[in-house]
């Protein structure tokens, strides 16, 4: 009896490691590459493709879709709306009145973010992007107008073209920065353009950022973080708030991938200008990415 | 005999002098752009240039023009010589051969005021500046006035005094050449078809006009960053310049102002928009514009909307005049139901 007792409390003292064990893991961000025969982007007749080096361009009538063969990054992007060379200078008196555009654009699927959102999701998803991994989505807005220079800009000349939806990456509730997923829809609900990069992300980093964030939210490890980060940086200055996130080398970059837990501090400019983003790895030191090294050489001043 | 050869002769000569006087295409990409800055110095402006330009080049098309970066960026590489004497524009940023210049650095945002406003008609006037009132804040709605005072390039020559380079009215006049013409008063001593101004506060929403008529003196579209929130601005990324590139590399057929634009969406870093959305390399509301200007409205949509990466190389499409105004931008969040000016 005192046998099994023993037993029964070592398999209660295993479960419940194996649990907090389990618990603990964090899960790896899967990757994931769009293949253009299931995007919803036209491109048109007489679709072939090449290969150019690092990028594998799949071209139509209507436009292009790029894959880089190194990264697996996509983007889709249309052809001029109108292949047309540049009309001729005009012989009477500048026109001043208004006439038709010659361009017919697609059309907004809709003129609500949230109804573009929702479509945008449900393709993206549908085409494989990992729903664990979306945490949320956002829109960018794209607007277009003109107007005769001598009557100034009105803001009713801008008209919407069309809404782009983005899908957010987070894992294990840090947010991805560098990875997109995003479509523009227009009223047929074809693909105006896309964009995706969603890289495979180590484990080793999502639990790394995680006990980072975990650990500021401690104030006096928050505290000793953050003089850490003062004396590496000092433009840091009173700066409190800052984010934990996973950043990876972008889209085109082709050297080594690289993936860390980073806090990110963006400084405001004293006087106007440019604001600084700085970033530090879980030591508190700064960090720089491959994609962020300079490459060039000055060229010979002559005057 | 002899004068029917006489003719042809002639007629032969004539074709060759009409050849010779279309202009061979403008290839060459410059950059410039500042890191080491007195006044607030900042750490991506120099790989953003040399992202764009490496990813440009990286296909046949274009070529590599000039590199300076830090103390090697003058105010006089910006200016025209024939506005203000002893500035060197045709020698840097404006060069005949060029097809585009990209800087990139600080700017001001001495166009904002932190004036709360509902209206436009709420602003104080200002004088020699035009106003609008700028989306602040909902719930209530609050706005805050904004002026058309002259933008700036800011470089730091010596490293120990920032210098601002005024390309509102400052003697800045890109893209002039003899197939544009001298219509800007500018000469024909340029080149440039694409110029990329990446700084804070580049161009104010809606006052397009005073900011950048009379920067345009060939040059087909300029590029900015457009803060639309008081307080908000550019981020300095290092992925802006390459994510405007890739639209190329992807397909040289596409429109290059629309790819400005769309740049945006594969631009990372930055922060919220007070309105939802935000980043894309803005801390907080704003959009990335791409302004053309011409003489009739045809020309000018034809610019901002259909001229191509290749048929931007073309010196015979550059502006003639400035009658019109076309832009397109993208804004990080939903610019469409917030709209940013207060009317």
């Amino acid at each position: 009896m005192l046998r099994n007792n023993a037993s029964r409390a070592f398999l209660l003292l295993f479960a419940a490691f194996a649990t907090s064990r389990v618990a603990m893991a964090a899960e790896p961000g899967v990757r994931f590459d769009l293949k253009q025969e299931i995007s919803r982007f036209d491109l048109g007749a007489n679709v072939r493709r090449e290969i150019d080096g690092p990028y594998e361009r799949i071209i139509g009538a209507k436009g292009t879709f790029l894959i880089d063969r190194i990264t697996g990054a996509t983007l889709a992007v249309p052809n001029a709306p109108i292949a047309a060379p540049k009309p001729p200078a005009p012989r009477e008196p500048t026109q001043r009145s208004e006439s038709p555009s010659p361009i017919n654009y697609p059309g907004p699927l809709t003129e609500k973010a949230e109804e573009h959102n929702a479509a945008v999701r449900e393709y993206l998803l549908r085409i494989g992007i990992p729903e664990a991994e979306v945490a949320g989505m956002h829109v960018t807005t794209t607007m277009a107008g003109t107007g005769p220079v001598e009557q100034g800009v009105q803001p009713s000349r801008s008209v919407l073209l069309w809404y782009t939806t983005h899908l957010e990456r987070s894992l294990g509730g840090v947010p991805v920065e560098g990875s997109y997923a995003y479509a523009a829809l227009d009223r047929e609900r074809r693909v105006i353009s896309e964009g995706l990069y969603w890289p495979a992300i180590p484990a080793g980093v999502v639990e790394r950022a995680q006990a980072l964030k975990k650990a500021l939210a401690s104030p006096a490890e928050r505290t000793e973080f953050l003089s850490k980060v003062r004396r590496a940086q000092p433009e840091v200055g009173e700066v409190a708030e800052g984010t934990v996130t996973i950043l990876h080398t972008s889209s085109g970059y082709h050297g080594e991938f690289q993936a860390q837990a980073v806090y990110s501090v963006v400084v405001r400019s004293r006087s106007g200008g440019k604001a600084l983003i700085l970033r530090f790895d879980d030591a508190g030191s700064p960090v720089r990415l491959g994609d962020s090294v300079e490459s060039g050489i000055d060229s010979i001043k002559q005057q | 005999m002899a004068a029917k050869a006489i003719l042809f002769g002639l007629v032969v000569a004539s074709g060759c002098l009409v050849g010779a006087s279309v202009r061979a295409d403008e290839t060459g990409i410059t950059i410039e752009a500042v890191n080491k800055y007195s006044c607030g110095a900042l750490s991506n402006n120099i790989v953003n240039v040399d992202n764009f330009r490496s990813r440009m080049l990286s296909i046949p098309g274009y070529t590599a023009g000039l590199r300076y970066t830090d103390g090697l960026v003058f105010p006089s590489d910006f200016i025209d010589p024939e506005k203000v004497p002893g500035n060197f524009d045709t020698f840097n940023f404006d060069r005949p051969g060029d097809a585009i210049s990209y800087f990139s650095g600080h700017g001001t945002c001495n166009d904002q005021s932190s004036t709360a406003c509902t209206s436009a008609a709420a602003c104080p006037d200002v004088a020699g500046v035009q106003k609008r009132c700028l989306r602040f804040a909902e719930n209530p709605l609050q706005g805050r006035c904004v002026y058309s005072r002259p933008r700036s390039i800011v470089v730091d020559r010596t490293g120990t005094s920032c210098q601002s380079v005024n390309y509102t009215n400052g003697g800045v006049a890109w893209g002039e050449d003899p197939t544009a013409g001298s219509w800007a008063g500018a000469g024909t001593n340029g080149g440039i078809n694409l110029a990329v101004i990446d700084n804070s506060c580049g161009i104010t929403p809606d006052l397009y006009v005073p900011e950048l008529l009379s920067t345009f003196a060939g040059v087909s579209t300029i590029a900015l960053i457009m803060p639309t929130r008081v307080g908000d601005d550019t981020a300095d990324s290092a992925d802006r310049g390459r994510a405007f590139a890739d639209r190329y590399v992807a397909n040289p057929n596409s429109a290059v102002a629309p790819s400005w634009a769309d740049a945006i969406n594969s631009t990372t870093g930055g922060g919220p928009c007070a309105f939802g959305g935000g980043n894309h390399g803005i801390v907080g509301c704003g959009a990335n514009i791409a302004i053309s200007l011409e003489v009739d409205q045809p020309r000018v949509l034809w610019a901002n909307r259909i001229e191509t990466w290749v048929q931007l190389r073309d010196p015979a499409n550059d502006g003639i005049g400035q009658g019109w105004m076309a832009w397109i931008y993208t804004c990080n969040y939903d610019c469409n139901a917030h709209g940013f000016i207060l009317p």
